[in-house]
């Protein structure tokens, strides 16, 4: 008999056991947290149990498949960084210009996409910039920047691998910080606060908190940006960054 | 008809009267407009001077005698005896509740700083196109301020410089609220406020050096001159989204200040100017 969803064997598997190590405990309640996110992705319980199993043998922690599903997304939006960051496509006023799509000398929407899309055709670079909204058309040959970040909205595959990404990197910070000096000032900062409030207030903090968080990741893309370029090929590069989003448990 | 002082009209020399006036109240009509006063805020201001003025004539009839009652002073002006009580129980000014609290097209601007179809993904207003593709500025126009004619409501944003036109009829936001332009006596009443703060917290740290007041700057950067924009808007934003912040986190601060009403108060601010040489 089941009872809200759950077989009696998984309710028992739910329950602490004081026989089991904390650090098992807590794996149980990682995986539990995984499997729960992916369910609500339309994947069947047996089915991740198998590629749960599958996954233990998987020694490497890469994210191949991940990458590749947010590849498209992730040149789109370099693309975006480009058209923000180069003085060449900004407008008298500092931001993004309005650009044609084609244009035979000088900057243009097409030579973005033909530098960070290469061997693609505009008009698709056009569809999925837009899809991702992006970008809005104006008129027949011109296009304007209106979002600096690609959204994901609707796109399952494309919000699981980002998550995925989004998980592995927190589990890297948590990691350094484990092995990390106890000082503070040592280890990689990773802040949170939470506090019981209505969803009206919620939904409140969340308008507050967009433009704060905006400009919290626009400027630290910006200063690993300009430290990058200026760095040029010299040395080891690994990626770095810094993540922010608000949540409601 | 004598009365108190001087005469009181017929209705229909009143009127005569009345329009006799308007060659003399005309300047001063168009001078209150250039200040941005509207139609309730100069009517307010002038029942709050006719009132005034009433009680300063009955008293000046009969100097020995006490000062004129709110019933007369309601009878020689017209004004309801409450609201004369009300009205001389401070120097003439607008009421309070007829003092506007934000251009007619504050709403308007106000919901392209909130409403989700005119923002972009970081939560700030959207260019908007003017009219041919959504979201449009007519449409911001229609939705909030309904029964004018959106390119009045553009030319006046325009003049404000709330708005800045940018090429292929596109309409960037550039403010939230009005302030008064050009020199005129609100904006140099304004600029008295600013400079007022400003030398206030330096005076304070000169004279209070263990207690100083912030004043923090960054040192100046030189760049090259056509990448000026890109800074100005670059601070523009970052500043109007850190006093958002600031007065976001004191607002339940000074909720709970005003409930504990206690004899000493204090006026604290935060303003932020960017300089340019």
């Amino acid at each position: 008999m089941k009872s809200m969803g759950q077989t009696r064997e998984m309710r028992a598997a739910n329950r602490p056991r004081r026989d089991r190590p904390l650090s098992e405990l807590l794996a149980r309640e990682l995986i539990g947290v995984c499997m729960a996110t992916l369910k609500h992705h339309g994947l069947p319980g047996k089915r991740l149990a198998a590629l749960a199993r599958e996954a233990a043998l998987d020694q490497s922690g890469q994210i191949r498949s991940a990458t590749a599903v947010l590849a498209e997304a992730h040149q789109l939006a370099e693309l975006t960084n480009r058209w923000v960051e180069d003085p060449a496509y900004r407008d008298s006023t500092g931001r993004p210009a309005v650009l044609a799509l084609e244009q035979r000398r000088g900057r243009s929407f097409g030579g973005l996409a033909r530098q960070f899309f290469p061997g693609r055709s505009v008009t698709s670079v056009l569809a999925l910039a837009c899809d991702a909204r992006v970008i809005e058309r104006i008129g027949a040959g011109k296009v304007a920047l209106v979002n600096s970040t690609v959204l994901f909205t609707g796109s399952s595959l494309n919000i699981l691998a980002y998550a995925i990404r989004s998980i592995r990197r927190l589990l890297a910070t948590a990691e350094f910080n484990r092995r990390a000096n106890a000082s503070a000032l040592e280890n990689w900062p990773d802040r949170t606060s939470y506090v019981s409030v209505s969803d009206r207030d919620f939904h409140e903090f969340v308008r507050v908190f967009r433009p704060q968080i905006s400009d919290l990741i626009e400027s630290s893309n910006r200063w690993l940006s300009q430290r990058s370029i200026r760095s040029g090929r010299r040395g080891a590069r690994r990626v770095a960054g810094l993540q922010a989003f608000v949540f409601q448990e | 008809m004598a009365t108190h002082r001087g005469f009181s009209a017929a209705p229909h020399e009143k009127t005569a009267l009345a329009r006799a006036a308007l060659a003399a109240i005309e300047p001063l009509v168009e001078l209150l407009l250039e200040l941005g006063i509207t139609s309730p805020e100069a009517e307010s201001l002038l029942r709050s001077m006719l009132v005034h003025a009433a009680r300063r004539s009955l008293k000046r009839q009969d100097p020995r005698a006490a000062p004129p009652s709110d019933v007369r002073v309601s009878l020689a002006t017209g004004v309801h005896r409450n609201f004369v009580r009300r009205i001389l129980s401070e120097p003439p000014r607008i009421a309070a509740a007829r003092e506007r609290k934000g251009h007619r097209a504050s709403r308007l601007l106000e919901a392209w700083h909130s409403d989700p179809a005119f923002l972009d993904s970081s939560g700030k207003p959207r260019d908007l196109s003017e009219k041919d593709q959504e979201p449009s500025f007519h449409t911001l126009a229609a939705t909030y301020m309904p029964g004018t004619a959106p390119g009045v409501v553009l030319g006046e944003l325009r003049r404000a410089g709330l708005v800045q036109m940018l090429a292929e009829h596109r309409v960037r936001a550039r403010g939230r609220s009005f302030r008064p332009l050009g020199i005129s006596a609100g904006s140099v009443a304004d600029m008295g406020r600013r400079a007022r703060a400003l030398l206030g917290t330096l005076t304070h740290n000169l004279r209070e050096p263990q207690s100083p007041l912030l004043c923090e700057s960054m040192p100046d950067i030189e760049i090259d001159a056509s990448r000026a924009a890109f800074v100005r808007d670059l601070i523009a934003r970052r500043s109007a989204n850190f006093l958002d912040a600031v007065r976001e986190e004191l607002a339940a601060e000074a909720r709970g200040s005003r409930r504990r009403r206690s004899a000493e108060r204090v006026k604290i601010g935060l303003t932020m100017i960017a300089t340019e040489r």
